[in-house]
């Protein structure tokens, strides 16, 4: 299953490339939908879709982090493989103590904090307004009646 | 009677060895979406902390459970693995018919993960009282 996953990680957004990078895409994290606010890994697909077709730029432009998660993925799928065709287990937790883990997590809640406001600054507060799932719900109401 | 302090003993050990992790189910929802989602990776190093006690092994590591924090179909992943121990999570809180909702989890992580969070946060919160 977590090969499955991670191969579908990689494919979906190189196969489906015109459909995941379509501005009118529905939008399917929870968090994006009911508040605009991008969550911390909103643009990963969109951005994994431009890198495996070459267009750094603009990978990097949807979601800094997306080569090292490509890099990340890809060799978790190597290391699977090799898993499952020798029996041997080369996958060990790199997050053995919790003091590693609350710095991954400390550095994805300032990675997120300055996305934030970066979203904010860039003009987000209008995205914010009418984006979001009350005002598009209003927006609905008004339309009908 | 032997036999009842030895369950009891049993008890009171459990209680020690799990973290404590209590929460409103709806805070979780809140907090969620009032941090953009950064609790909600919390949620999931704190979860996977209590799960891991309640089950006595690592079943859910620390990387699965950032990742699934941030990353949509980890996500699934996290919670095929809570489905997967929900039997013994069932049998710790006195609801047997736990192991059930399994499915449900995988389903509502696909479309909305805080409602799974929420439901497996009610249910562990029963490891408290």
């Amino acid at each position: 299953m977590a090969l499955g996953l991670l191969a579908g990680v990689l494919l979906l957004p190189l196969l489906a490339f015109n459909w995941v990078t379509a501005p009118g895409l529905l939008i399917l994290c929870p968090l994006r939908a009911v508040t605009a606010i991008p969550c911390p890994s909103c643009g990963l697909t969109r951005a994994l879709a431009h890198l495996e077709r070459g267009h750094w730029a603009e990978a990097v432009r949807f979601h800094p982090f997306a080569p090292l998660v490509f890099l990340l993925v890809l060799a978790l799928i190597i290391m699977l493989v090799f898993e499952l065709a020798t029996g041997r287990v080369v996958i060990g937790n790199p997050l053995k103590s919790r003091r590693d883990v609350y710095l991954v997590f400390g550095g994805l809640v300032v990675f997120q904090v300055v996305r934030t406001v970066i979203f904010f600054l860039a003009g987000g507060w209008n995205v914010f307004w009418h984006e979001n799932l009350f005002a598009r719900l209003l927006a609905l109401a008004k339309t009908v009646f | 009677m032997i036999k009842m302090e030895v369950a009891m003993s049993e008890v009171t050990q459990d209680a020690r060895r799990i973290p404590y992790f209590k929460n409103e189910p709806f805070i979780v929802l809140l907090l969620g979406f009032i941090t953009c989602g950064l609790y909600l990776i919390f949620w999931n190093i704190k979860m996977a902390e209590v799960i891991n006690a309640v089950v006595e092994k690592e079943v859910i590591t620390a990387p699965i459970a950032i990742f699934s924090g941030c990353c949509f179909p980890v996500n699934l992943y996290f919670y095929y693995l809570v489905g997967q121990n929900l039997e013994v999570i069932g049998r710790k809180v006195g609801n047997p018919s736990l192991q059930d909702q399994s499915v449900l989890l995988i389903v509502l992580g696909f479309f909305a993960p805080m409602v799974s969070a929420m439901i497996v946060q009610g249910e562990i919160n029963k490891l408290y009282n």
